[in-house]
């Protein structure tokens, strides 16, 4: 599990961010907000502007350090904070495995800009890769990867320094690595690996963007399986959207969702926004493999206030052992009844992320209304 | 004001303290909040509104019918129509709504019945608002000789003692009362003795002197506070005077500032009526430890009980018992640890 992640100088945080996700107090309510001692269900409160979708993008960013490289153009202006003098961005990621505490560590110029990157174990240093000054420290024997020819990874290097691709030139040593050696399945750099590989964000417009309707053929090609239709449409009911639905495979191969009626409607076209907004979440990740962290940005922004609440618990009980945090407008999520003081952050301008119960010296409790106490001001010097 | 503004920007962060009619209960509060800084309140941050619980209770019953405890009572709505406030207000804005009033058993609109529908509604003060009774009256947290005060436990006083002035008496000039008094007499020394007449100045320099905790420089400090704002012959004046004044003071002899002092007695004022709430409410529990007690008080069982020994009009009797001052602990008892 991420137990911390930290970041500067990225888009609007200049300053030092950290979420720490091992920071938590002694609550006896709302426990299912924790897994091994973790925050694993987190909401972010924050006004407008404050970066909370700048924020996910910062802690996703390690998936391209270790796997895909980001899709569409690469907007490399606003990679590193607008206001600074240093021209890179840094990042810290501590992840713990079956008490093996991992910390990844590296810093850009862009997204795809390594200048340099650290790993550490249990407090020992496995390597160290300063690109810039062209300074490397290897102890691979502490991971049992000695065998490791580094020559190799080196040589690389150098051949793509000369090229013009981007992608070619940064090569993180850490994902040559794991690529190039024969970890044990049990090493927790192959679980952090697997880790990263399952983390995932969706924004408001990952949930209602427009999309052909190829795109969800698939989708509907799963949900033709009479079992995964019922799911999806107990989903939909349990969320308050009343209805029963149709799959049908077409003579030309595609697959169409239906609203069930005396006369059937297509679900695609006529769904609301809402819906559609549900279907993509579903579609996203309740299907497949079970994510390791989710950050679900504005996740209810086209959801009545139950349906929030609601989807809200539906996370929590499907995904007990994920990392979700989001982020939202919606102050009545800000409850211990969902969640719990320690687990309820405010993002502020000024790029500080403060639990509630770090932001008064009021000891907080269950009967505390954390809504009505947010609206009055008593976080106010966080937000 | 710039072409976009429609309309008063939004205050929040308010606090409302709603106490009985005339405020003499400001120096407790005052001392309350500055010997607590963590509670993060100023007497400056405090709209005070001053009324009598049953009359407090009319109010309510007028804007939200008979049933109004099955109602979202909003306090500072009420009290904002009440005097007439510019803008109306909202609890949404009020941080912290505290209504401190006395028991009054003697008061001839005394009813059992609406005090405990009161105490039983009003109990978070950072939603509804709380309801702190007094008993007899907020002047019960003067009632102590010394610390710790064995006989504290035990204290009551008979409901024939009618009517409030008296009790007033007999907790005038006790050791506490002394105490809380002290900055008022220093004000009214700087006032009447010293020509400062500007009540700003005069808090400010009141603050310095009672901000001194050093009994070695005593002298040096005193003149460093008044150099610049008295004439010659008031500095040496003030130099033997506030001398006189503050080097037998306890809290200088301790080497601590008056507040740090202050701060002290409080922790014993309410860890005394933690002990004693807990007797009164027969709460059954193995731990001396005021914390833990803390934790099981009911302030309605304790009224219930309050009720309950003071029925009889010539042999009743009220336990002497200040719950006000749980405005710390309830903020947060970690602020009780020395």
């Amino acid at each position: 599990m991420l137990k911390k992640f930290e970041v500067r100088n990225f888009k609007n945080f200049k300053d030092n961010l950290t979420i720490d996700f091992g920071n938590i107090g002694g609550y006896q309510f709302s426990t299912d907000c924790i897994t091994d001692n973790i925050i694993s269900k987190m909401l972010i409160y924050g006004k407008n502007g404050t970066g909370k979708t700048n924020l996910g993008v910062a802690v996703m960013d390690i998936i391209y350090s270790l796997l895909d490289y980001p899709i569409g153009s690469l907007d490399e202006n606003i990679y590193v904070n607008a206001d600074s003098n240093e021209d890179y961005a840094e990042f810290r990621y501590t992840f713990t495995f079956n008490e093996t505490d991992v910390i990844y560590r590296y810093s850009k110029s862009s997204v795809l800009d390594l200048r340099d990157e650290e790993l550490i174990i249990d407090g020992q240093n496995i390597f160290c890769c300063n690109f810039i000054e062209n300074k490397f420290d290897f102890n691979l024997k502490n991971i049992s990867a000695e065998s490791v020819v580094i020559d190799r990874y080196l040589e690389s290097l150098n051949k793509n320094k000369s090229s013009d691709d981007l992608i070619e030139k940064a090569l993180p040593f850490l994902r040559w690595l794991i690529s190039n050696s024969a970890l044990t399945s049990d090493s927790a750099l192959l679980r952090m690996y697997d880790y990263v590989g399952r983390m995932s964000m969706l924004t408001i417009g990952g949930m209602v963007l427009y999309r052909s309707k190829r795109m969800y053929n698939s989708f509907f090609g799963i949900l033709n399986e009479k079992d995964e239709l019922k799911k999806f449409e107990g989903f939909l009911n349990l969320m308050g959207v009343e209805c029963s639905l149709v799959s049908k495979k077409l003579p030309d191969e595609r697959y169409e969702l239906y609203f069930k009626h005396k006369k059937l409607i297509p679900f695609y076209e006529n769904a609301s926004s809402g819906t559609l907004a549900l279907l993509n979440m579903y579609r996203r990740f309740f299907i497949g493999k079970i994510p390791s962290l989710m950050y679900l940005d504005e996740f209810d922004a086209f959801y009545h206030f139950e349906m929030a609440e609601n989807l809200l618990k539906y996370f929590k009980l499907r995904f007990p052992n994920s990392q979700i945090i989001f982020t939202t407008h919606n102050t009545n999520l800000i409850s211990n009844r969902l969640l719990r003081p320690d687990c309820i952050f405010i993002l502020s301008r000024t790029g500080k992320l403060t639990s509630l119960n770090n932001a008064t010296q009021r000891e907080l409790r269950e009967g505390h209304n954390l809504e009505k106490m947010y609206i009055s001001g008593e976080f106010e010097k966080y937000e | 004001m710039n072409d976009n503004t429609y309309e008063i920007p939004r205050q929040r962060h308010k606090n409302l303290l709603i106490v009985e009619g005339k405020h003499e209960e400001n120096d407790l509060f005052h001392i309350i909040f500055h010997a607590f800084p963590e509670i993060e309140i100023t007497m400056e941050d405090i709209m005070i509104y001053g009324t009598n619980i049953y009359d407090l209770y009319n109010y309510i019953v007028r804007e939200y019918g008979d049933y109004w405890y099955e109602d979202d009572v909003d306090l500072p709505f009420i009290v904002g129509k009440k005097i007439d406030h510019p803008i109306t207000l909202n609890k949404k804005d009020f941080i912290n709504v505290y209504l401190v009033f006395d028991y009054e058993h003697h008061d001839p609109k005394f009813c059992e019945q609406k005090i405990e529908h009161m105490q039983r509604y009003f109990y978070d003060s950072t939603d509804m608002g709380k309801l702190y009774l007094n008993y007899p009256m907020i002047e019960s947290y003067k009632h102590f000789t010394c610390f710790p005060d064995n006989n504290f436990e035990n204290l009551t006083v008979d409901v024939t003692l009618k009517p409030g002035s008296k009790y007033k008496d007999l907790v005038h000039d006790s050791y506490v009362d002394s105490l809380v008094k002290f900055p008022r007499k220093i004000m009214g020394l700087l006032y009447n003795h010293y020509n400062i007449r500007d009540i700003v100045d005069c808090k400010f320099y009141c603050d310095q002197l009672l901000e001194i905790s050093n009994p070695d420089d005593l002298h040096e400090n005193i003149k460093r506070i008044f150099n610049k704002a008295l004439s010659e012959e008031d500095l040496n004046k003030s130099l033997k005077h506030f001398n006189a004044l503050l080097s037998d003071k306890e809290h200088i002899k301790n080497y601590m500032s008056y507040y740090e002092h202050m701060r002290n007695i409080l922790r014993e004022i309410i860890v005394h009526n933690i002990k004693k709430a807990s007797k009164i409410q027969s709460t059954y529990s193995n731990t001396s430890d005021y914390d833990e007690l803390y934790e099981l008080l009911d302030l309605n069982d304790i009224l219930k009980e309050q009720n309950n020994v003071s029925k009889d009009v010539l042999l009743g009797y009220i336990w002497v018992l200040n719950t006000c001052i749980f405005i710390v602990p309830d903020y947060n008892i970690k602020l009780l640890q020395s």
